[in-house]
């Protein structure tokens, strides 16, 4: 069965997953979410990039005690890209 | 791309590993903090009070009962600080947190309002009172405490369903039974109690 290949990588997987999870409209500050998925920032921007260009989830930049905060928060194209990729990997799962 | 049945297995279980971490930071990071500075408040504010509960303020011919001068230091300290935490720490930004916090302004505002429409038929005198001042704290510790119900019901902790409902059971507790220890009661009990959640809060979101 063919995943969506974008969503099928481990770090993205994750990233998605964190950001699905929270109430439509949230965002996630970056610094959290490298230190929730245990990644180093050159990575986690990489993987963000990757998202963001397939229109999966957005970047606001926010000034925070006058430090420059990045918040990410997942798109509703994204939100139902994950959606159809769960349904997928569940229907390869032997049905109950 | 070709899937196995256990690539998806082991995938599905990544995503309720990741879903289920970002759930408790979005809960509690930032709040483990709040709770501790409104412990430490509590702490500060029936501790003092318990000791200076024979101060009196005299206003010239006037005079009333001034045990709780600490809370008008401690409390707007604490909002202070809760603004200040709210906005530097917490992991994630959403609509519903902005609505939580209209609600709290809110709250104030509605119990505010129902002491001016009642102030015609509010004994003031009897608040000035010593007795009078203990019950119109722990009047006042309620509203907080139903909302911390109200929330822990509505998906942000269950463990704030059983801190409000605890620390109003320890007021009421206080109150009635114990009226000459209730100052001291309640900076264990209340203060002792928010502290404790600011802990629990944060082991929940240091384990995500």
């Amino acid at each position: 069965m063919e995943l969506n290949e974008t969503i099928h990588q481990p770090v993205r997987l994750r990233i998605m997953a964190a950001l699905v999870a929270l109430d439509p409209g949230s965002t996630f500050n970056f610094v959290d979410l490298r230190g929730l998925l245990g990644v180093t920032d050159g990575n986690l921007g990489a993987h963000i990039l990757k998202l963001e260009e397939a229109g999966y989830i957005s970047t606001k930049k926010k000034f925070i005690a006058r430090k420059p905060c990045t918040f990410i928060g997942v798109t509703s194209k994204g939100r139902a890209a994950f959606e159809e990729y769960v349904d997928s990997l569940k229907a390869i799962l032997p049905q109950k | 791309m070709e899937s196995t049945q256990r690539d998806a297995s082991q995938a599905l279980q990544d995503i309720e590993q990741a879903g289920e971490k970002a759930k408790r930071m979005s809960l509690y990071k930032g709040a483990d903090l709040i709770y501790m500075v409104w412990g430490v408040a509590w702490l500060i504010g029936f501790v003092v009070q318990h000791f200076s509960r024979d101060f009196t303020l005299r206003f010239g011919d006037f005079s009333m009962h001034g045990s709780g001068w600490a809370w008008n230091i401690v409390v707007p300290i604490a909002i202070i600080l809760t603004l200040i935490i709210g906005r530097r720490r917490s992991a994630v930004q959403s609509a519903v947190d902005k609505s939580i916090g209209v609600f709290w302004w809110l709250l104030f505002v509605y119990f505010a309002l129902w002491v001016t429409v009642l102030s015609p038929v509010i004994d003031f005198q009897q608040l000035y009172t010593a007795e009078g001042q203990r019950v119109l704290l722990a009047g006042i510790i309620l509203v907080p405490m139903f909302a911390y119900v109200v929330m822990g019901l509505f998906g942000y902790g269950r463990y704030m369903l059983w801190l409000g409902l605890g620390i109003t059971a320890a007021n009421v507790f206080g109150l009635l039974v114990i009226p000459n220890w209730y100052y001291l009661w309640m900076a264990v009990m209340g203060g002792g109690g928010l502290f404790a959640a600011g802990i629990f809060a944060r082991q929940a979101w240091r384990r995500a």
